[in-house]
């Protein structure tokens, strides 16, 4: 169910506002974009030029205020609050700025979490699973420890455990690494980077670290909600 | 699984908030089990003691009452309850109604009794040891009542003042030298001389005083001009139930006989309540001793209970009570042995009474055995003593008094219920008296008017005319009986009387012979059953029968119009029968106000905790959690506070109803024996009561997740999301 062009997330001609008071906010306008299946994007521009909102509109926690957002080939402006749901669960992994792991849930639970929303699974599958994630990521030896006991690095990776343990078309991550120091924001990135060789998995991150954006395969940059430039 | 592990934990997160809501729960919910089965206990005991005791599960009353039956109430005035006129016919139909065990007859009344005081007591010895001749006995009951009377005109105290004196002139009841006649020696000396009635002795009139009159004339001289002086004498307040005796003592399982015996089947004659006789007819001395020992068995202290102080003091203020009985051999004993008992030399007897009677905790024991052993003897202990005859005064329906004479047999009491004054409300008496005292013509009376108006020569004056006939102008007249008022039997302090129709008639001699007649009578379970009842109590083969049996009674009644009214016990037993409610109504509110509280605040501290974590929630539904998910988190946290405190509260509660339902709750005052049924309350768990801890405790979970569990489900998954900024 892929786009005509192989895309696996198509944006035509999008725009999105927000009501502010008796403005209203342009945040995007007239966006256009294709994003291939196994790509490893990136979302770059500085402050308020709209990057969360692209992400959101991708991410299908939100919809757009005029154009369409396509996917894995389901137009999501035409879907119910309850179908958008299912489909994040089913297609789409999150990794998010401030890790947003369930406090009081260990790492292991942390990462299960979303096998137990999908169900289906038996209790071995989702072991086997959840343990080898963990694995790649190496906090197998941490698997029991609450996010409170983990360093920030060690969050992100349980959330991209936990991002990646339904095996997801895309993984969506928010400036990932806006709240790590740079080693640590590297190798999350670097980890990632492998997933997405190792599993094809299509990575859309936002961020405004050049670093981070040497290592996408493609730099979509944004201004005041429009596409700047795209570089790959 | 998960999320009921997040919800535990989550529930844990907070520890104080959830010790501070676990508290309340913990608390509501024992409540609920320990007060639910306390008064679940109580109303059962009361129940049993109410039912047991006087009211049958049901009760049974004409419709043309005016008032409802109330067991219990003020005894401000007989409450107007129509009246059954074939109590066998009715008998006959109840017995019919399924669950009915047995019918029992019953009308209460109230009366007063004047147990006559310790001259008529003096007195009455007195004559006795002129009837038996017993010289010795009549000179020391002689000095005795002489030095009674010296006393009654020294000491203003005993005669309440001169007033008492002045009030009894202004009735003619004493004339000016009365007093001073019973003091002389000559009055003695004449009735020292005469041990029978000398042959042909005027009787006393207003015309032939005492002093020339025969020894008959001067007791009775000392029993109605001179007694009335001295105020010791006790005015009882009974309030009785007139019944078949054999049928009540059958059905209410819990009566038993204490002292003397049971009134003989058939026979006239009444039972007087333990509970009231021992507070009410026994001395007060014996009283108040009775009543320290009570407080001390149960722990209190003269020293530390002020309420027991009190009740010392008062001891010790009632040397006289002792003193004025003991006549002259009696005093000497009585003052040596305690002259002997204190290792005193005080000589005068009440200053050696004073000091005995003043107890403290040290010498309360010994003491009181001393009295019962050496004292009692010498004093009349009960005022009015089993075997006595009561004449028992009561304002009939139509207004008139009347007055009847009846035998007391002994004393009853409910088993388990000794203690508790409102199981010792009523008296006993028989059908037959009750129906005399209540006003209506039985057989027996309609006959001893015909002997006294044969004996009399008084005519039937037609109603009309009776007014007149009678008393002239005076306002009052019997509406109900047109017959003249029966004169008041022999043994009674002389009432006032305004005219004297019947002078000259020896109405004491046939008044007596009439007595003992009645007195040894047996009636035929016929005859006790067909007339005049008030009320019926009805007994059921169990407390589960009564909704069934009542509306089967109202049925009837209806259906073959007997003009009944059915009411259950609860309903006749006025205030105690409130009594439950009331304290339901105050349970359940503390209940409501907690769980109340409760609801705020885990409602409070639900609306907090999603406010903390509405990013948890939203990356929750990012990450694909419907709506659902959500709102089962945040009900089973609820439901973890909820239940899992709930159940510790249960068990908590259980745990204090098991070990109450041992141990038992003490009844600490005399009214709790009625409540309690007996010295302690035993609670039992009923399910009931978890049911509805349980449903309190849903109801409160779930009303307190609603709201922030809107609040989460509002949660958006951009919620997680980096803010634009």
């Amino acid at each position: 169910m892929n786009g005509a062009n192989g895309s696996i997330v198509t944006l035509a001609n999008v725009g999105k506002d927000y009501p502010m008071g008796k403005l209203t906010v342009h945040a995007l306008t007239d966006v256009s974009i294709a994003i291939g299946k196994g790509e490893f994007t990136t979302i770059a521009g500085p402050s308020g030029s709209g990057k969360t909102t692209l992400l959101n509109l991708v991410g299908c926690v939100d919809t757009p205020t005029s154009g369409t957002v396509t996917v894995d080939g389901h137009d999501i402006g035409k879907l119910s609050e309850r179908a958008l749901t299912t489909l994040r669960l089913e297609k789409l992994g999150f990794i998010f700025q401030s890790f947003n792991l369930i406090g009081v849930l260990d790492a292991f639970q942390n990462v299960e979490f979303p096998l137990l929303l999908r169900g289906h699974l038996s209790r071995g599958e989702r072991r086997r699973r959840v343990a080898d994630l963990l694995l790649k990521v190496g906090l197998a030896e941490h698997a029991r420890h609450r996010p409170n006991e983990l360093s920030g690095g060690q969050r992100q990776r349980v959330a991209i455990a936990r991002a990646l343990v339904t095996s997801p078309r895309i993984v969506l991550a928010d400036e990932p690494t806006a709240n790590l120091d740079t080693d640590t924001g590297t190798a999350i990135i670097d980890l990632m980077r492998t997933i997405n060789e190792t599993e094809g998995t299509t990575f859309i991150f936002s961020t405004h670290d050049a670093r981070v954006m040497a290592h996408a395969h493609r730099v979509i940059r944004l201004r005041d909600g429009r596409v700047d430039e795209e570089a790959r | 699984m998960m999320l009921l592990r997040m919800a535990v934990r989550n529930v844990l997160a907070t520890p104080v908030r959830t010790i501070i809501i676990g508290l309340l729960v913990v608390f509501g919910t024992t409540l609920v089990v320990v007060g639910g089965s306390l008064l679940s206990a109580l109303d059962r005991s009361m129940a049993r003691s109410v039912v047991g005791s006087v009211s049958g599960h049901l009760q049974v009353w004409s419709d043309t009452a005016r008032d409802k039956v109330d067991l219990f109430n003020a005894p401000v005035g007989t409450p107007d309850l129509g009246r059954i006129d074939d109590f066998h016919a009715l008998k006959h139909e109840l017995e019919r109604v399924p669950g009915v065990e047995a019918v029992i007859p019953m009308g209460t009344d109230f009366a007063t009794v004047f147990s006559g005081n310790l001259l008529d007591v003096k007195i009455a010895e007195l004559r006795k040891a002129l009837e038996t001749g017993d010289a010795p006995r009549e000179a020391v009951v002689s000095e005795h009542i002489r030095s009674m009377v010296q006393l009654l005109q020294n000491s203003g105290q005993n005669l309440k003042g001169f007033s008492r004196v002045e009030q009894l002139a202004s009735d003619a009841i004493v004339r000016p030298g009365d007093v001073e006649l019973a003091l002389s020696d000559e009055f003695w000396a004449r009735l020292g001389a005469c041990s029978t009635k000398p042959e042909g002795a005027p009787e006393a009139t207003p015309d032939v005083p005492p002093e020339e009159a025969g020894c008959e004339a001067s007791l009775e001289f000392l029993e109605n001009k001179i007694a009335p002086l001295a105020m010791d004498e006790t005015m009882l307040f009974l309030r009785y139930i007139g019944t078949d005796p054999q049928a009540f003592a059958k059905s209410f399982d819990m009566f038993e006989i204490v002292d003397g015996q049971m009134i003989p089947p058939g026979q006239r004659g009444f039972l007087m309540a333990k509970q009231m006789y021992e507070r009410q007819v026994k001395h007060p001395v014996a009283r108040r001793f009775d009543q320290i020992r009570e407080r001390r068995e149960r722990g209190d202290t003269i020293a530390g209970t002020p309420e027991v102080r009190t009740m010392a003091d008062q001891l010790a203020r009632l040397s006289k009570e002792i003193v004025l009985q003991l006549d002259g051999p009696a005093r000497a004993t009585v003052t040596d042995a305690l002259r002997a008992f204190l290792k005193s030399d005080l000589k005068d007897p009440t200053a050696l009474a004073t000091a005995f009677l003043t107890v403290d905790d040290e010498t309360f024991d010994a003491r009181n055995a001393f009295f019962y052993e050496t004292i009692a003897p010498h004093v009349v202990l009960y005022k009015v003593r089993v075997g006595d005859t009561l004449t028992i005064r009561s304002v009939t329906r139509s207004g008139y008094m009347t007055a009847v004479n009846v035998k007391v047999y002994g004393t009853y009491r409910f088993k388990g219920l000794e203690k508790s004054m409102l199981a010792g409300v009523y008296n006993l008496m028989d059908l037959m008296t009750f129906r005399d005292l209540y006003g209506y013509m039985t057989e027996d009376r309609r006959r001893e008017l015909a002997e006294i108006q044969t004996a009399s020569g008084t005519r039937q004056v037609e109603r009309a005319k009776a007014e007149d006939e009678l008393f002239g102008q005076k306002e009052e007249a019997p509406a109900d009986v047109g017959a003249p008022l029966p004169a008041p039997p022999e043994g009674q302090a002389a009432a006032p009387s305004g005219f004297d129709e019947f002078a000259g008639i020896d109405m004491k001699e046939g008044g007596r012979r009439y007595d003992r007649e009645l007195m040894n009578r047996v009636y035929s379970q016929d005859e006790l059953e067909t007339g005049v009842v008030i009320q019926a109590a009805l007994k059921l083969d169990g407390m589960d029968r009564i909704p069934e049996a009542k509306a089967a009674i109202e049925a009837l009644s209806t259906e073959k119009r007997l003009g009944l009214r059915v009411a259950d016990w609860r309903e006749v037993s006025g205030l105690v029968g409130k009594f439950i409610g009331v304290i339901w109504i105050v349970l359940v509110t503390a209940i409501v106000i907690i769980f109340l509280v409760a609801l705020v605040i885990i409602n409070n501290s639900m609306v907090m905790a999603t406010l903390d974590r509405t990013r948890e929630i939203g990356a929750m539904r990012a990450m694909g959690a419907q709506k659902r998910t959500i709102l089962g988190l945040l009900t089973l946290e609820s439901v973890v506070l909820g239940f899992g405190f709930g159940l510790l509260g249960v068990l908590l509660g259980s745990g204090l109803v098991l070990v109450l339902g041992q141990v038992g709750i003490p009844a600490f005052n005399d009214e709790l024996y009625f409540l309690f049924a007996g010295p302690r309350l035993l609670p039992g768990l009923a399910p009931a009561h978890f049911l509805v801890a349980f449903a309190v405790v849903f109801v409160v979970t779930v009303a307190s997740v609603f709201y922030p569990a809107r609040l989460a489900m509002a949660v958006q998954p951009v919620e997680a999301m980096g803010k634009e900024d």
